[in-house]
């Protein structure tokens, strides 16, 4: 009866310490899942901004005017600057429900026109940043 | 006597063995995930430094043709290759040279832009003369290997019989 009783006592300390270790452990591996998350959300947003920018770019060398640009991507031209909301999913949607934001501003000098091409989340933190031009052979009037 | 015998052996120790397998498997498991994102995130991040790279080579080539275009105004007569080429690769000598020749009633430039360590902008641009419509006709706009040295081919010896 002894033997017997102190063997369920030796039982259940391994099984406390059994499940203490299994906490501390799994809190652990709980917090490098979670990064592992993060990370992979983040690298999908940036090869995402990557493609965006490039389409960005590439419609601004076809019409480097932002009304153009704005009905080649979806987007609006506001202040002479073409703006294109994006949803979670990277598709074009309102200003009211973006998570992302493509906004390329048009300059003129002399014959060429560049333009600052930026991807931003809703909250303005940058994603990626581009540069392109394109020579027009059009004095700026 | 067998009172004293009963109980089975396997409870003690079998929940640490199985603690220990589980906290095993949920570690690698992590340590996976993470290693793996990790292994995503910089390839996203060479991929968008790869990108910036090839805008930037291309900007250096529109900034080329927009000062060749200024060397040769309206109503001035064509300059010669070798003057236009001096004057272009002067202005933009940040690791490659510029080539013009005299082509027809335009000039023919060539260059190969540095884009990243193994990758060149290769251009072929013809400069029309300043009263036609159509300024530049763009021969070539193409990103290819850079060419690696003669040496590279020592190599690969190939057996002629």
């Amino acid at each position: 009866m002894k033997r017997q009783h102190s063997r369920s006592v030796v039982f259940l300390t391994e099984v406390l310490l059994a499940l203490m270790i299994f906490a501390m452990c799994s809190s652990v591996c709980a917090g490098l899942l979670v990064r592992a998350y993060r990370l992979s959300k983040e690298s999908g947003s940036l090869n995402q901004a990557v493609l965006v920018a490039q389409s960005g770019a590439e419609a601004f060398k076809n019409r480097p005017e932002a009304q153009a640009m704005a009905l080649i991507l979806q987007g609006v031209a506001e202040e002479g600057a073409c703006r294109v909301y994006y949803d979670e999913g990277w598709q074009p949607t309102t200003a009211g429900g973006a998570a992302y934001i493509l906004h390329i501003v048009p300059q003129q000098r002399a014959s060429l026109r560049f333009a600052e091409i930026l991807v931003s989340d809703s909250k303005g933190a940058e994603i990626f940043k581009l540069e392109t031009s394109v020579w027009t052979g059009e004095e700026a009037s | 006597m067998s009172q004293a015998k009963q109980g089975p052996l396997y409870g003690i120790g079998g929940v640490t063995l199985l603690t220990v397998l589980l906290v095993l498997c949920l570690t690698m498991f992590a340590v996976l995930a993470l290693s793996s994102a990790q292994a995503d995130r910089r390839l996203s991040e060479k991929n968008a430094k790869a990108v910036t790279a090839y805008y930037q080579a291309d900007n250096q080539g529109v900034a080329l043709m927009e000062r060749a275009a200024e060397l040769w105004p309206a109503g001035a007569a064509r300059p010669a290759g070798e003057i236009l080429a001096k004057e272009l690769s002067a202005a933009f000598a940040a690791g490659y040279t510029v080539n013009a020749v005299e082509a027809d009633e335009g000039l023919l430039l060539s260059a190969a832009i540095p884009v990243q360590e193994n990758q060149v902008l290769r251009l072929a641009l013809y400069l029309q003369p300043p009263e036609k419509p159509q300024r530049w006709e763009i021969r070539q706009w193409q990103v290819e290997p850079a060419l690696q040295d003669e040496s590279d081919a020592a190599f690969l010896p190939v057996w002629q019989p």
